[in-house]
């Protein structure tokens, strides 16, 4: 049996909960950017005379 | 001329500060310097500096240092921060504006495949009362698929504090004091009342983020099989997810006996006030960082105490008013 010494990390439930909940926060970015582009046509189309 | 080092520049070998002649030097050695091409080779720093985001430096010729240390490639001169604080000496518009401040250098990082290894509160100062970076060594070249390396410093260093201080009570900004690593999550999430559990970003950022940790602290493994598992798009998401946490903190100032000390009160005789207002004018004329000082209604130009309680007001459709903004406030 491998012995492995390591002293506790509190880096490690940060790296893997940035894993966990990465995904759901690039959609949400995705959305924001997505309704922004939208958001911006009907914006320039108002502004139109 | 006599290199002193600074005691406190202890974390990074790569890029250690020194004072030589009552200024402070950063070296940058060998290991260091593939970080520092790229943070002044792709543009990083030019996009930092525009944004008056990180302080400015300029290179010294030195061949004196490169005969005592082989190991050091550079030796930077730094634009001066003449006064330094504290982050428990900030009011919580300051920790805010820091953070973001922070948040968008990480943004522009990212643009440039680098990444902030530090997100430090320690590593930000006010200039002229604008939020600036001063760790021109802690920019390093993004290895792929890593998560973010300081976000758990990130979130002890400003997100703990500044919902602890917005939410529960300015005076637990005192508590950074005695954590100078930053507030353990685990105390934060405790001392939040259980509605934060319904904020988005503090729900996440904080309640089961310290959760994360617990459950991983004795998990050697953990960081390694995180490795190489985190896009680029995930970490924008990251750091834009903070911004939205961040932003959505802003502190009401309660009521308190100094409210109107200046207004309603007579604390003052006319000639008295005068002699105040003269006296503290001339403090700030001296010393431009504007620390501690704030706006005292009809009396200014500054009044300190009184005024560091309405330091956080912003005024629509601007960035939070802070130190130097107040001396622009006031015509200096």
């Amino acid at each position: 049996m491998e012995t492995v010494l390591a002293y506790i990390d509190a880096g490690s439930g940060s790296f893997i909960f940035q894993v966990i909940v990465g995904s759901a926060m690039a959609a949400s970015l995705g959305a924001k950017v997505f309704w922004r582009r939208v958001s911006a046509i009907f914006r320039r189309d108002q502004e139109r005379p | 001329m006599t290199d002193v080092p600074i005691a406190g520049s202890f974390r990074d070998p790569h890029g250690q500060v020194f004072t030589r002649g009552g200024l402070v030097h950063r070296l940058v050695t060998a290991e260091g310097a593939r970080d520092y091409e790229q943070l002044m080779g792709s543009g990083l720093y030019d996009a930092l500096v525009s944004e008056r985001l990180l302080v400015e430096h300029a290179e010294v010729d030195d061949p004196q240092v490169h005969a005592v240390d082989a190991a050091v490639e550079r030796v930077l001169l730094p634009a001066q921060v003449p006064f330094i604080s504290y982050p428990w000496e900030w009011c919580p518009g300051q920790l805010r504006a820091a953070a973001l401040a922070t948040l968008r250098a990480q943004e522009l990082a990212l643009d440039h495949g680098m990444s902030l290894r530090d997100a430090s509160a320690f590593n930000v100062q006010f200039l002229g009362g604008r939020p600036v970076l001063i760790d021109t060594s802690s920019f390093g070249v993004r290895p792929e698929g890593d998560p973010w390396v300081a976000y758990r410093q990130f979130c002890q260093h400003f997100l703990a504090p500044l919902a602890l201080a917005c939410i529960v009570d300015v005076r637990l900004l005192g508590l950074l004091r005695a954590h100078l690593d930053g507030l353990p999550l685990d105390l934060a999430a405790t001392l939040l009342p259980a509605r934060t559990k319904l904020r988005p970003g503090l729900a996440v950022h904080l309640h089961a983020h310290a959760r994360s940790q617990r459950r991983h602290a004795d998990d050697p493994g953990t960081r390694s099989s995180a490795r190489g598992r985190f896009s680029l798009q995930s970490f924008r998401g990251l750091v834009d997810s903070l911004r939205g946490a961040v932003s959505g903190l802003e502190w009401e100032p309660q009521a308190s006996a100094w409210n109107d000390y200046y207004d309603a009160a007579a604390s003052y005789a006319p000639a008295a006030a005068q002699a105040k207002e003269s006296l503290v004018g001339e403090a700030a004329r001296r010393d431009r960082s504007g620390h501690g000082l704030g706006p005292g209604g009809e009396h200014r130009p500054l009044l300190p105490v009184g005024g560091r309680a309405r330091c956080d007001r912003r005024r629509p459709g601007s960035r939070p008013v802070v130190g130097g903004d107040v001396l622009a406030a006031a015509g200096r």
